[in-house]
């Protein structure tokens, strides 16, 4: 769509021309998050460098009555950042750590921070920043933020939710808000909590107070290797039980350890494994070992063929750098790939595998499996061909017909992507009427005329009064 | 039995049945105008400020175990359970809900979450808001909703569950709550180290450094309030810590701080006797930033003489920067001793970062401000709660 000059024009007052792109070829670089099938070109993008910036740029949105969709690095995989022929909010010059309070162990950073970016430069302080999902090293703590991003670390130490204390946020009014507090408790609504996950639909945070926790004194990280996917899980649930909460329990299947070892990602894994469990205690290096030999018992009891555990920093590495990386490695099966994310109760993992296996082969489609075993966050990933229409419709359903299992398995239909644009039709199927309804509520005590991201995360369906709403500018 | 095996203890017709009550009351309750005192076992229910209702509408009855699957570690149950009965029926299967707020026999989780209620164990395993995975409730028109799920990983939709924890039931009554579990651990072991001074234990505790984090539990207790709980002699403050895991990672924390100090071992009864202490007092907490809580004891303190109100305990979480305190009712002063106390709260807000009540007599609630009433959180209300039906007053705000 095109918008009217004066619009343009304050919108490059405050950032400069150079940062409102309008050209097509300027804006293809905004048209996706990741998400195979799911291409829309926008129709502005403006990036403001700072806090300042960002909250001049939505009130002159707000004036205009124009409808934006905030953006970090675009690696959302849910279609969650698509902006089609509205206005790209890019908040990636924003990258700055404002403070480390060492003492207190917060941070204090820009919502344009990479993650792993966050994580290092805490590390002299021998603090980290737990969450780490498998993009660290590009998506930004903002897009965490939005997303409530999780990552395998998250079993022992929590998602982003657990990790935020405090965020300034510009409501699409722009109108700015302290929610939480950076240094104590809060009392009133959990506004914090309710913001954080909103996928971008409650406005967009321009600071970010992270609690920070220390770095382990020791890790071990433990490779598995199994028979069959039902003893792997079975181990799950037996380390589980003993009461050692590891750091990361991770499981690939065969697919992807074949994928994985084929690639420049290799990381020693056995492919004649039909799953790997590679696992991970931290913490004080009094007793760790102690729990090492509770695990690597519990593995050889549910019938492991190999346990073995890494004994250098290297090989430590190189093993969570399969795992990290598979979804890359993946890339080398077929053109496109579908980077899935459903969760069900741990105890019906091996069902649930039984049942994907069952819908892949009836669709004649190959999938991945790559999960956090300990929390039940299952990536079922489809390698295959985008400009094959039939392969698409059979990649699309079979998808479909997976989280509909994972529904009816007592789970849910995303632990750490978001509901996105990909995720909308299953929300009918996990909420009643009622109950989206006081989400759509909830989102209007936010952003009564539903600018910020419209479209996402509940279907519009939902929201009763949606037409009765003066309309937004999309 | 088999890890997937489910556990309940009441049927589906009876479940429908007592949240279709609960709908019915609260529908009717709108439709007449009528407030209603939300409440789960009514055992706390002058926490928080005074709730102008003309009935109260009770969780007692929802107290079933609704499902329990011991392998996934996740419970779902009837808001009325009590916490006593969660851990009852969870130490069957070597598990318990980790937490362990303030309260007796009688509270009941959907008050819990309610409050946002936490205690010493939210150090290894979290607060209640890491804990609840999802709620049944019914809001203030009589809609019953449903929100988060029973699974531990959840990011569809938003989180409404976060928005109702600490919610005071301002919007709506929840009716069924899934909770996060824990195995329990095979070992479990409660050490004390006391001292004149709390601002040498304060010291010990910063020298602890990832040692102190690695405890499941570690609170500062005043002289008299270790005393209470059998864990001192009335004279020095006293360092309780809880040491779980496996025998060489206890050795290694008793250790840790023996190297600052004596080390007592004591009876794990100290943390129910802690959980159990409030009895009659009013209670509120102190919050600052973790590295000033030595600052914070001291100005609590000093408020406190300074404005005349004797009979107080103190409890120091240092990771949290958190002090809580409570303060025995002085029935001979009348008037008297509330006024002292609002004295020494609004000294303390002036001194410290903030100062969250929780249970306050009428005239000392006067000294905090009114919370929630923003306007994101006032739109939020008017959705779930457009007649304040529920719990209306709780938050101090402007009633008419």
């Amino acid at each position: 769509m095109t918008y009217p000059p004066a619009l343009v024009a304050s919108l490059e007052s405050i950032v400069g021309a150079r940062w409102v792109k309008r050209r097509s070829t300027e804006l293809v670089p905004y048209d996706a998050d990741g998400l195979p099938g799911y291409r829309a070109l926008p129709g502005l993008a403006v990036f403001p460098a700072t806090a300042d910036e960002v909250v001049r740029v939505v009130r002159v949105l707000a004036d205009a009555g124009v409808a934006y969709v905030p953006r970090g690095a675009g690696t959302g995989l849910s279609g969650g950042s698509l902006a089609e022929g509205t206005v790209v909010l890019g908040l990636n010059r924003l990258t700055r750590i404002l403070a480390i309070d060492a003492e207190n162990r917060v941070a204090h950073v820009e919502p344009g921070v990479i993650n792993a970016k966050l994580s290092r430069a805490v590390a002299p302080y021998r603090l980290q920043y737990a969450p780490d999902p498998s993009s660290q090293t590009v998506c930004t703590i903002g897009g965490n933020v939005a997303e409530n991003a999780g990552g395998p670390h998250c079993l022992k130490y929590g998602v982003t939710l657990n990790h935020v204390v405090a965020l300034d946020i510009v409501l699409p009014s722009g109108e700015t808000m302290r929610l939480g507090d950076p240094y104590g408790e809060s009392d009133g609504y959990d506004l914090l909590g309710v913001f954080i996950g909103s996928e971008g639909c409650f406005g967009v945070a321009t600071g970010v107070w992270i609690k920070l926790v220390p770095l382990p004194e020791a890790v071990r990280t433990i490779l598995a290797d199994f028979p069959s996917v039902d003893s792997a899980a079975r181990a799950v649930s037996r380390i589980v039980a003993t009461g050692i909460v590891p750091a990361a329990l991770e499981m690939m299947d065969n697919p992807t350890i074949r994928a994985v070892e084929a690639s420049i990602y290799a990381a020693g894994y056995p492919v004649d494994a039909a799953a790997i469990l590679l696992c991970e205690v931290d913490g004080l290096r009094a007793g760790l070992d102690d729990d090492v030999a509770t695990i690597v018992q519990c593995c050889r009891e549910c019938g492991a063929r190999d346990v073995r555990i890494a004994s250098t920093d290297e090989e430590r590495t190189r093993l969570w750098q399969g795992r990290k990386k598979a979804f890359g490695a993946m890339g080398r099966i077929a053109p496109s790939l579908v980077v899935q994310d459903a969760v069900v109760p741990r105890t019906r993992l091996p069902e649930i595998l039984g049942t994907i296996d069952a819908i892949a082969q009836r669709h004649r489609v190959k999938v991945c499996n790559v999960f956090h075993a300990g929390d039940g966050n299952l990536h079922p990933n489809i390698p295959y061909d985008a400009t094959d229409p039939d392969e698409s419709a059979r990649v699309h359903a079979a998808m479909s017909e997976i989280m509909l299992a994972c529904i009816a398995a007592g789970g849910t239909i995303t632990g750490e992507h978001g509901v996105g644009l990909d995720k909308l039709p299953y929300m009918p199927a996990l909420f009643d009427e009622a109950s989206l309804s006081m989400m759509c509520a909830v989102r209007d005590a936010f952003d009564p005329q539903r600018r910020s991201n419209p479209g996402k995360v509940v279907p519009v369906h939902s929201c009763r009064e949606w037409h009765a709403l003066p309309g937004a500018r999309v | 039995m088999n890890a997937g095996d489910v556990i309940a203890t009441d049927s589906e017709a009876m479940r429908t049945a007592s949240r279709a009550v609960a709908a019915a009351r609260l529908a009717a309750a709108y439709a007449a105008n009528e407030p209603l005192r939300l409440c789960g076992a009514g055992s706390w229910l002058d926490a928080g400020r005074a709730v102008h209702a003309t009935s109260p509408l009770s969780a007692a009855p929802l107290a079933e175990i609704i499902e329990y699957v011991p392998g996934d570690l996740v419970i779902t149950v009837g808001s009325g359970v009590t916490l006593a009965e969660l851990q009852r029926v969870t130490a069957e299967y070597g598990q318990w809900f980790a937490l362990d707020p303030a309260g007796d026999a009688r509270s009941t989780i959907g008050a819990t979450v309610a409050t946002a209620s936490s205690g010493p164990l939210s150090l290894g395993s979290g607060t209640i808001r890491d804990l609840v995975l999802g709620l049944g409730m019914v809001t203030g028109t009589g809609t019953p909703i449903r929100v988060g799920g029973r699974v531990v990983k959840n990011v569809a939709g938003f989180d409404l569950v976060r928005l109702n924890t600490g919610a005071y039931g301002t919007l709506g009554f929840i009716t069924e709550v899934s909770l996060r579990l824990h195995a329990r651990p095979a070992t479990d072991v409660t050490l004390a180290v006391a001292h004149d001074d709390v601002e040498a234990l304060l010291s010990v505790y910063a020298h602890l450094g990832l040692a102190a984090l690695s405890f499941h539990a570690l609170e500062l207790l005043d002289p008299g309030l270790a005393q209470h709980v059998n864990a001192g002699s009335g004279t020095q403050w006293v360092m309780l810590a809880r040491a779980t895991g496996n025998a060489a990672s206890i050795a290694a924390l008793r250790l840790a701080l023996a190297a600052h100090g004596p080390v007592r071992e004591i009876d794990s009864a100290a943390w129910n006797a802690l959980q159990q202490a409030d009895g009659d007092c009013a209670t509120f907490r102190v919050s600052a930033p973790p590295a000033h809580i030595g600052r914070s004891i001291m100005q609590t303190q000093r408020a406190l003489a300074a404005s005349g109100v004797a009979e107080a305990q103190l409890r120091a979480t240092p990771h949290r920067g958190t002090v809580r305190v409570m303060v025995r009712a002085e029935n001979g002063r009348g008037d008297a001793w509330e006024i002292a106390l609002r004295s020494a709260l609004e000294q303390m807000q002036s001194h410290v970062h903030r100062v969250i009540g929780e249970r306050l007599p009428a005239l000392a609630w006067r000294a905090l401000p009114a919370t929630a009433q923003d306007p994101i959180s006032i739109r939020i209300r008017d959705a779930f709660d457009p007649k304040r039906i529920c719990n209306r007053g709780i938050f101090g705000e402007v009633t008419s």
